[in-house]
């Protein structure tokens, strides 16, 4: 019998989710035949693809519109594709990180294994990727999404806090505060705050949406250019010196980037207010 | 409309061709003026629609109208031609409705308690006749679900485009419509038992 091989309602629910965005609509046989059976789908189906009646707005506002924009029409050249500007991103990364152990020494490299290097280089690299990509596409509204944000900069601060404590051994340093305070300063002031502007430089033409969330994806960059210095630079390669002072820039990048954009985000609100009132 | 039809109006149709509108969009970063009138004309009926939403009146839907325009415009280099257009506009449109609708909940917050205001909100009259149905089985689901159901009844797009244009994933966008889907279904079987109650009632008096 056919009604049997009828589909359940939750099956039909994938298949109206095909009917959007879809010039035409159109159902699989099992499904229609689900449709004239079960009244609840039916009418659930029915009410979906009713579009709401057509709003035009008034003349007035049209007008003033589309002499607001006439007022300031000029040619604008469109942002370079998502994955140049990651591709930029991560090269000023390599050079900014380049240029400070040139300068600074890479004592660090010296007191670690080779897998540690590895680990590390693996860790920091993967988070340069993500964090670029992540930029990139919030440069661009309507971009396609394929980690979200918080989760991005949330992995990639867990997974190079964990290396650390997992890869380095756990013994408690000489001179843990007067040693980490310096390394704490440096990476902050020498990497982290440099690179946040030299980041910002570059995707600045951009029109991020959340403020907030661009502000955090672009500390965790700067945050973990100072990780990268720091752990190439510093001897101190212990677990508890490499996680307060080092893990503790990124995290403060990150808090520090997330705050500012906050900040940025409500002076934005507060000068859009009047225009959105038609003042 | 038969369930077993295979055609239907869909809203997308109002918005014009893809192709279309990314030539438009492309003419308009170059400068035309002619491609902003169009432009204007072809998408500020859904947007309205979209920023109007079944609880927001008209002067209001039409004030979030000229400020979306005017981000649009500052955004309009970060158009790419080889991307679909209504995520990017509808990406804008959406952070225009939501700052209106924090703005509003502040200038209430000043006026009245917040309790009230969200009695007040949940109360509110639909701006026309037309969306009282969808006012009244929107109010049904959360947030979040009544934004994708809303984005995808208004503006028509796929749900991969609904996806971007809330920064989200498709997997995220399915499972909001799957369960908005469920909570539609029970409503609508409500009205439906309420309806035939009403009916025997009339008819056996």
């Amino acid at each position: 019998m056919t009604a049997k091989r009828t589909l359940a309602c939750k099956q039909v629910d994938g298949e109206l989710d095909s009917v959007f965005g879809a010039p035409v609509g159109s159902l699989s046989e099992p499904a229609r035949r689900h449709l004239a059976e079960c009244e609840r789908c039916r009418e659930l189906y029915e009410w979906l693809l009713r579009a709401p009646a057509r709003l035009d707005p008034s003349p007035e506002v049209c007008s003033r519109i589309r002499q607001a924009l006439a007022a300031s029409l000029a040619p604008v050249t469109p942002l370079p594709p998502a994955r140049v500007t990651a591709a930029r991103l991560a090269a000023l990364f390599v050079f900014f990180l380049v240029g400070m152990l040139a300068v600074m020494g890479a004592g660090g490299v010296d007191r670690m294994t080779q897998l540690q290097i590895l680990a590390m280089s693996g860790v920091l690299a993967g988070g340069v990727a993500l964090l670029s990509l992540s930029l990139a596409w919030q440069m661009r509204p309507g971009s396609r999404h394929r980690v979200a944000v918080e989760a991005g900069v949330c992995l990639l601060s867990l997974a190079v806090l964990l290396a650390m404590a997992l890869l380095f051994p756990w013994r408690w340093p000489e001179a843990f505060f007067r040693q980490g305070w310096m390394c704490g300063l440096m990476g902050a002031g020498a990497a982290a705050a440099p690179g946040a502007i030299l980041f910002w430089l570059m995707i600045r033409r951009g029109s991020p949406l959340s403020l907030t969330r661009f502000g955090a994806t672009l500390g965790a960059m700067a945050g973990l250019l100072a990780v990268a210095v720091l752990q190439f630079e510093c001897r101190q390669q212990e677990a508890w010196h490499l996680l307060a002072w080092h893990g503790g820039v990124l995290v403060a990048s990150v808090a520090a980037g997330a705050a500012a954009g906050r900040l940025a985000e409500l002076r934005r609100a507060r000068r859009n207010r009047p225009r959105a009132a038609g003042e | 409309m038969t369930p077993g039809s295979t055609t239907h109006a869909r809203p997308r149709e109002d918005l014009h061709n893809e192709q279309e509108l990314r030539a438009l969009m492309v003419r308009y970063q170059a400068g035309e003026g002619e491609a902003v009138e169009a432009l204007v004309a072809r998408l500020s009926p859904p947007l309205l629609r979209y920023l109007g939403g079944p609880f927001v009146d008209r002067s209001d839907a039409e004030d979030l109208l000229q400020d979306c325009w005017l981000r649009i415009h500052r955004s309009r280099h970060t158009y790419r031609p080889s991307e679909p257009v209504l995520p990017w506009i509808f990406a804008i449109a959406r952070h225009t409705r939501l700052d209106g609708y924090r703005r509003r909940r502040r200038i209430q917050s000043r006026e009245v308690a917040p309790a009230g205001v969200l009695a007040e909100f949940s109360a509110a009259a639909p701006p026309d006749g037309g969306m009282a149905e969808v006012s009244r089985l929107l109010a049904a689901l959360p947030e979040s679900q009544r934004e994708v159901i809303w984005m995808l009844k208004v503006s028509g797009m796929s749900l991969e485009e609904v996806a971007r244009a809330t920064s989200s994933t498709v997997g995220a966008i399915k499972q909001k419509a799957h369960r908005a889907y469920e909570k539609l279904r029970k409503v609508l079987e409500k009205e439906r038992i309420r309806d035939r109650k009403t009916n025997s009632r009339v008819q056996a008096g």
